[in-house]
């Protein structure tokens, strides 16, 4: 789930900043999935369904009836399919990217949505983890909660969360050692 | 083939390649720059990649497209 280094093109994101080094990033969990995917079974069910008892058990004898029943189920079917493929996209549309300096949430859909929200990670005051409920610690998946000072950013349905919240404590810490360094060489400067 | 069939067959393949290929161009668009690895890449992890997601566009296509041909010569 959590992709680590190295340092390539394909790390390379949209909003990156020249001197920020790629860590890790990560999608939410598949679970997230699982409704529109059962949806999706249960609108082929209800078709399949309606199909055979209007065409098996009934056996419409106006064509032009027939034929219209049939478009109409058709036009369902594709909602239902298409509807899936968008979520299924905005799935993929949806990245947390963690660099050396800040935590990036780019989250996306097809047409209407267009968000990129950063966090400094040495500003975070509290990084916190919640994990409700036997799936979520079957699955290991749950919700970060990153504080600074004016911001909050909530990222739900985070995969392997027990090791991200460990890197991004890591993560913390060292970009604070970073900061407090590069205070003491402009002090001595 | 009846021309009335033939006519919806050809509307409804059409209005697919359409949709589809509108989300695909789309989706395609949007994840450019979003960390997607690709399969040559060292970072190459994720289920699906580049190439994974085009060919799954490719067979949901035509998987929709066979259904209704298939559904429409049977019912039709």
């Amino acid at each position: 789930m959590v992709k680590s280094p190295p340092l390539t093109a394909d790390t390379e994101f949209q909003g990156k900043h020249p001197g920020e080094a790629f860590q890790f990033s990560f999608r939410q969990h598949w679970i997230r999935l699982l409704w529109p995917f059962t949806k999706l079974i249960v609108w082929h069910l209800l078709i399949i369904g309606i199909a055979f008892v209007t065409f098996a058990m009934i056996r419409i004898p106006d064509s032009f009836t027939r034929r219209a029943t049939l478009v109409l189920l058709t036009v369902f079917y594709l909602l239902a399919n298409f509807e899936f493929l968008a979520r299924f996209y905005r799935h993929y549309l949806y990245v947390i990217v963690i660099t050396d300096k800040k935590i990036h949430r780019i989250k996306k859909s097809l047409i209407i949505l267009d968000d990129h929200q950063s966090i400094d990670l040495w500003a975070l005051q509290d990084i916190n983890k919640y994990q409700h409920g036997l799936i979520q610690n079957l699955l290991g998946f749950g919700s970060i909660e990153l504080e600074a000072q004016d911001t909050l950013l909530r990222i739900h349905f985070t995969p392997a969360i027990a090791n991200i919240y460990e890197k991004l404590m890591h993560l913390r810490e060292q970009a604070r050692t970073q900061m407090s360094y590069r205070g003491t060489a402009q002090q001595k400067a | 083939m009846e021309s009335t069939l033939l006519t919806a067959l050809v509307f409804f393949a059409l209005l697919i390649f359409a949709i589809e290929g509108a989300m695909w161009y789309i989706f395609h668009r949007k994840i450019a720059g979003m960390c997607l690895p690709d399969e040559s890449g060292p970072g190459a992890r994720s289920l699906f990649t580049h190439i994974r997601f085009k060919a799954f566009a490719i067979v949901h296509t035509l998987l929709l497209i066979v259904v209704i041909i298939v559904t429409y010569l049977f019912l039709w």
